[in-house]
């Protein structure tokens, strides 16, 4: 049976208490005292939730708090450090359930040892825990705010900009075609030999132009929310065929290496045969256009007969810069070089999306890009009977 | 006897010390966030892969409160460690720097001991958005790693990687 509390030295404003007081203090249970010898090893203990702690225990071992602190308390003990206190302590799933307690260790008086009081500061703690809990969300709900201001300044930036961007993108090639039929109306103006060139700037301005304009349409519908997809059965090998061949008639696609890698077993899904040729003809649209001539643009479809269907874009072009990947599917985000609307990235993830699918990019710098669109096992579907 | 070593794991409010924790130990997780005030300890034991085989460790893992951060306070929970956890928000504007000032704090109370950084909620970024942190690892050393107490993606190798380091360099 261990001495009284009283009995001890005492914390050190408690050794001013009227006599019997420390044992009051204690007995209220919101109180532990723990005496520890020289060697850190526990003397006695008073307090009704430290029963557990065992007289004669290395202190360290059974408080893992104390860990780390060995030198602090033998310099404590020695009288060379006066005390030492640990405020709120925690120890969940420990034989003091979920308490908080405020630790302070001062030196038994002597050399003798030492005395840890202790202060269930749980009625507290969670009074702290309120306040701290809702200055944090509060900060963290106005970092949310100026995050959100920041995205939708630079979105109207970005927007702006477009805006600013497409009376020239559209003005570009529509002087061309007006000039090009103006030279090519007089008869006059130019050679014979040099009236296919015209003929052809014409047609590649007006391919421009429709590309933009769908662009354009599609976003304003994906983001009303009119967009419907028409489903059906649809040979996933076929529709990359065709995209393929759409895209070797782009400019510049006669001087790049356009690969295709189909599995032997064609599979079938249901979807919206002509937004997923969108969204290849927007992929390899890219890949032609950051590919410098000679590069290699490699289209292939993984083999798996079962799971999602996978299709791959890949390019050893110049590859995109990490700050841009980031903002690589937001709306207005017109490539550095290389033209375009900037939407067109935007639709085809749209458009994935409303498959139900995905469409990422990986992209190295110098090194090329991979796109890969995603379509769920569950749109695998039997071939038309 | 098996070695027991204190951890402190820091950094910010909400930036999911005690997640990571609750993942490492309890391989659960939970979404609502509940500030942790003053220091929360668990103990846990493992067995760490060294380049001397693998040795058991009890990790005295110290979880403070991240709105600690400087203050004396938060200095005399330090005490003793023998390394630490340091966590950032991916989420949150320059995660990288706020990890910084923690690492510089350990680095002057505890020289000498290893640390290991976190970059957690990783299954909220895209990897592209992710910093690479190059300049902690170049000031402090150590490991860095997107992570994710969500999913559990690297937590482990984070809390193995600074209990190997711990044991290796003998604190």
């Amino acid at each position: 049976m261990a001495e009284p509390a009283s009995r001890c030295s005492g914390p050190v404003g408690a050794r001013d208490l009227p006599a019997g007081a420390l044992d009051r203090l204690i007995a209220t249970g919101r109180f532990g005292l723990i005496q520890l010898d020289r060697d850190l090893c526990v003397q006695a203990r008073h307090g009704a939730w430290l029963g557990w702690l065992a007289p004669g225990a290395q202190a360290i071992q059974a408080l893992p708090m104390l860990l780390g602190y060995e030198p602090a308390l033998r310099a404590i003990a020695a009288g060379q450090r006066p005390s030492l206190l640990l405020p709120r302590l925690a120890w969940p799933g420990g034989p003091l359930g979920e308490r908080v307690i405020a630790l302070e260790v001062l030196p038994a008086g002597d050399g003798a040892g030492l005395l840890l009081w202790l202060q269930d500061a749980s009625e507290l703690a969670a009074l702290e825990q309120q306040v701290v809990q809702q200055r944090n969300e509060l900060s963290l709900a106005e970092a949310a705010l100026v995050a959100a201001r920041a995205a939708a300044e630079a979105a109207h930036a970005a927007k702006s900009a477009f805006l600013a961007n497409l009376s020239h993108d559209l003005k570009s090639p529509l002087q061309v075609i007006l000039g090009n039929a103006a030279l090519l109306a007089d008869e006059g103006a130019l050679a014979a030999a040099e009236r296919p060139q015209f003929l052809q700037d014409i047609a590649a301005s007006g391919q421009f132009l429709l590309a933009m304009i769908s662009d354009l349409l599609e976003v304003a519908a994906l983001e009303s929310g009119r967009l419907e997809l028409s489903e059906e059965p649809v040979d996933l090998a076929l529709v990359l065929e065709r995209s393929l061949a759409l895209a070797r008639g782009l400019p510049g696609a006669a001087e790049r290496q356009l690969a295709c890698r189909l599995p032997s077993v064609r599979p079938w899904l249901l979807a919206d045969p002509i937004r997923l040729q969108r969204i290849l003809a927007n992929l390899l649209s890219n890949a032609i256009k950051f590919t410098t001539p000679g590069g290699l643009i490699d289209v292939a479809q993984q083999a798996e007969a079962a799971g999602p269907l996978v299709v791959t874009v890949s390019d050893d072009g110049c590859g995109i810069d990490p700050a841009r990947q980031v903002r690589l599917f937001e709306p207005f985000q017109t490539p550095a070089a290389g033209g375009g609307s900037g939407l067109g990235l935007h639709a085809a993830r749209g458009l994935a999306e409303l498959h139900q699918g995905s469409l990422t990019i990986r992209s190295e710098p110098g090194v090329g890009t991979v796109a890969c669109l995603t379509l769920p096992a569950e749109r695998r579907t039997e071939p038309p009977p | 006897m098996i070695a027991a070593r204190k951890i402190c794991v820091l950094g910010d409010f909400a930036v999911g010390k005690t997640s990571l924790i609750r993942r490492y130990v309890q391989g659960s997780f939970a979404e609502d966030y509940q500030a942790t005030i003053g220091v929360a300890i668990t103990r846990h034991r493992t067995e760490i892969a060294t380049s001397q085989g693998p040795q058991a460790l009890d990790q005295i893992l110290w979880d403070i409160e991240g709105s600690l951060h400087g203050r004396d306070l938060a200095l005399r929970y330090l005490e003793g460690a023998a390394g630490a956890l340091i966590v950032g928000d991916l989420t949150r504007a320059d995660p990288v720097a706020a990890m910084a000032a923690h690492a510089a704090i350990v680095a002057q109370e505890l020289p000498g001991r290893p640390m290991v950084f976190a970059l957690n909620k990783a299954d909220l970024v895209e990897p592209a958005a992710r910093p690479d942190g190059q300049t902690l690892l170049a000031s402090h050393g150590g490991l860095l790693r997107c992570c994710s107490a969500k999913t559990g993606e690297a937590v482990p190798e984070l809390f193995a990687a600074l209990g190997a380091r711990i044991l290796e360099i003998g604190i």
